[in-house]
């Protein structure tokens, strides 16, 4: 008997560990470039480790908006685990949050991840032109441009 | 919308006030005052009005379609009131660029046209048009009226071959559930058999209101429609 408990307790100390160190996350993380203005992004949901559970999820956007789910900030879908978000031109960076509800399995209503990406903008600088003065008098002579390039889908 | 209904109602009233007149007076030509029932489907080139479009986006070709039931009225030799009904689908599909972080470079990179990005807007269209039919051997119409259309189904349907990105939002919750707006179509008869003939229109239809319920997105649906009819039915059946 001491035996059957002892594994039993064994068991469940397993399945308990097991749930604590499941960790619900958005990727991608804000460790990544920072983001382009008005440039679409996919972000997903991550349950690791396990499958993503079978429930209502609902996206937050702060200082960006969901262009495919009606043009908000706010996008509430069952098992919409993906999601393309667009930044706003801001100098603030923007905040990705998703929370879960109603699920079906014995997933955690509740659950809730949140992320802070950083925004590369040059919203509301402004740049020398030639001809224009600094304030030791240095007058700007020539410029030089950046470009980006866009690449095809292969 | 109670415009719509008033203008809706005149046509009917006019509708059934030409065809009580008609049978009070003898014409001098002889007139089939109903044709016959028409099955009519078709493919459609399709687009969202008013769909602002940002610099990353660019909006391609979409194509819907319609299929459903048409009939007139013969007024006189030129003039008729055509009523047709439809299952149609509109909407629009637009491209998107996509950012994608590159560990190697540990850069996000823009592909241009990553996402594709369709509108799905289906429904029941009512058009009710005048037509007004010249030549005599070959004979070409023109119309022109006023449409209405029940909601079925509003969505947006995305994919990213980039990303294997795929999701289908249903926005039908977020449709009002009725469109409306006006019809222009022109057209022609071509013999299919001794018997027979086929409609062969080319229909616009604009529509006036944003179908969405939302403050952040406005479609406006537009559908050209290259419509053929066939007649399911025979004179001696119908009145």
């Amino acid at each position: 008997m001491k035996t059957l408990l002892h594994c039993f307790g064994f068991i469940f100390a397993t399945f308990e560990l097991y749930a604590q160190s499941q960790t619900f996350s958005i990727s991608p993380g804000s460790s990544d470039a920072p983001m382009c203005p008005n440039v679409a992004k996919t972000y997903s949901v991550v349950v690791s480790p396990g499958s993503l559970p079978s429930c209502s999820y609902k996206w937050t956007a702060v200082n960006g908006y969901f262009p495919n789910n009606g043009g908000g900030s706010v996008a509430i879908g069952q098992n919409l685990t993906s999601i393309a978000v667009k930044w706003e031109d801001t100098h603030n960076g923007g905040t990705l949050q998703v929370e879960v509800s109603s699920c079906s399995n014995s997933f955690p209503s509740g659950e809730l991840a949140s992320k802070t990406y950083s925004i590369a903008t040059f919203f509301g600088q402004t740049f020398p032109h030639v001809g224009s003065e600094d304030a030791l008098g240095n007058v700007l002579r020539m410029t030089r441009s950046i470009s980006h390039t866009a690449m095809s889908p292969s | 919308m109670r415009i719509l209904f008033l203008v809706l109602c005149f046509s009917l009233n006019a509708w059934i006030s030409l065809a009580q007149n008609a049978t009070n007076e003898p014409s001098a030509v002889p007139l089939k005052r109903f044709t016959r029932t028409e099955i009519l489907a078709g493919p459609s080139i399709i687009t969202i009005r008013d769909n602002s479009l940002d610099q990353y986006q660019r909006s391609v070709v979409a194509f819907g379609y319609a299929i459903g039931l048409g009939k007139a009225y013969t007024i006189s030799n030129h003039f008729k009131i055509i009523g047709r009904i439809f299952y149609e689908r509109k909407g629009d599909k637009h491209l998107d660029a996509e950012q994608i972080y590159d560990p190697v470079t540990m850069k996000n990179v823009i592909y241009k046209d990553g996402y594709t990005v369709k509108d799905i807007y289906t429904c029941i269209s009512v058009p009710i048009t005048l037509g007004y039919t010249l030549g005599r051997k070959a004979q070409y119409q023109f119309e022109a009226g006023p449409f209405l259309s029940y909601t079925l189904a509003a969505a947006i349907d995305v994919s990213s071959s980039i990303s294997n990105y795929k999701d289908y939002n249903d926005m039908t919750k977020d449709a009002k559930p009725i469109d409306f707006g006006f019809t222009l179509s022109f057209g022609t008869k071509i013999p299919f058999n001794s018997s027979n003939k086929l409609s062969v229109n080319l229909m616009s239809n604009w529509g006036i209101p944003n179908v969405l319920n939302l403050s952040t997105q406005t479609w406006r649906t537009y559908s050209l429609i290259l419509l053929v009819g066939y007649p399911i039915s025979n004179y001696n059946s119908e009145k």
